[in-house]
């Protein structure tokens, strides 16, 4: 009976085993998915001369936060942001700082986005690098990709993981500068200050 | 008898001397006889242009390791560093290895920055955060070049 039972569980397994696999999106499908979602909410045109032009903005900003946060895993961009310094929090407080600083790297980059005409951008999406899970079973993937604005063609890589069933980014380097390796360095001066102090000092530039 | 002693003597001095010159050659040349007390971890980078085998391995500016081995991989086609680092160090999983320079135009060597995740660096493992160097010449003729009005 129970080798019988072994017997079925494993063919169980391969019979559903690829089926699985298969249900599962690239994480190069997401990330085109995704990203071209955010070039349509960017160029859907905006009157600017409009009087509720402010508030179509925050509407914008809004709904690409939304697609943000589906393709980026912000616990993990936290957590790479601060490096040795995410030992120190308390869960609470590490929720609390990925959810702010998710916000503020929004808001940096909704600033810069501000009058920019994003129509002739095309990003060539190149071979996805696969890299084998590391201890904690994590499996992860860098996608290349070149995005061609105004002519320059500038190299952004994006390096993913698998949570949940979804892989998401937890980096993106831009001409070779890795945006959570940034942070980190500018995390590591302040090693001294408390998690509290960390939070109130995010929260006070959100505002 | 007394030519023996004195002939005993030099020779014990002469074997001294051998042996000192053959520690100071190991020391000052940087030869390792044993490489115990230290552990491999990889690292994948699209470009080490300039780093040479031997150059060192710092965190916060202190060295930690050397580079044992610098080759390239045939099926990736990216360069594969083997680091060696001291036993008594031991880095979380998504510690970042980022060729650097030091001072304008001094060597290269590789920074390792420290990361916060739960898990830590086995013997063996190898590092996916990398950042390769710099190639300021490309950086500074791709915005020359590039039609910006």
């Amino acid at each position: 009976m129970f080798k019988r039972s072994v017997v079925l569980f494993f063919v169980l397994l391969m019979v559903a085993g690829p089926i699985i696999v298969q249900a599962k999106e690239a994480p190069e499908a997401v990330l085109k998915r995704c990203v071209d979602d955010v070039i349509v909410i960017l160029n859907a045109p905006m009157d600017v001369a409009d009087d509720q032009a402010d508030a179509r903005v925050a509407e914008r900003n809004r709904r690409l936060f939304v697609k943000a946060d589906q393709l980026f895993d912000f616990r993990s961009l936290a957590m790479g942001a601060l490096g040795r310094n995410w030992r120190r929090f308390s869960n609470d407080q590490k929720t609390e700082f990925a959810n702010s600083f998710s916000h503020l790297i929004a808001q940096s980059y909704f600033a810069r986005m501000e009058g920019q005409d994003f129509e002739s951008v095309s990003i060539e999406y190149l071979k996805t690098e696969f890299l084998a899970p590391t201890r904690s079973g994590i499996e992860r993937a860098d996608v290349p990709t070149e995005l061609i604005h105004n002519g320059v063609k500038t190299p952004v890589a994006y390096r993913m993981l698998e949570r949940e069933d979804s892989w998401k980014v937890y980096d993106v380097i831009i001409e070779g500068v890795s945006m959570v390796s940034n942070y980190r360095e500018q995390y590591r001066n302040s090693f001294n200050d408390s998690p509290e102090k960390l939070i109130a000092e995010l929260k006070e530039k959100l505002k | 008898m007394k030519k023996t002693t004195i002939e005993l003597y030099v020779g014990l001095f002469v074997i001294i001397g051998l042996l000192c010159s053959a520690y100071l050659v190991v020391q000052l040349g940087g030869l390792k006889l044993t490489n115990k007390d230290r552990y491999t971890v990889l690292a994948y980078f699209s470009s080490v242009s300039g780093l040479k085998p031997g150059a060192s391995v710092e965190m916060a500016g202190v060295a930690v390791g050397e580079v044992a081995r610098i080759s390239l991989d045939k099926e990736r086609q990216l360069a594969k560093l083997e680091l060696s680092i001291d036993n008594d160090y031991i880095f979380s999983e998504d510690v970042i290895a980022s060729v650097k320079t030091s001072g304008i135009i001094g060597d290269k060597y590789i920074n390792l920055s420290p990361g916060g995740a739960e898990f830590d660096l086995e013997p063996g493992a190898t590092i996916f955060n990398t950042e390769s160097s710099l190639d300021i010449e490309s950086l500074v003729s791709k915005y020359i070049f590039s039609d910006k009005e």
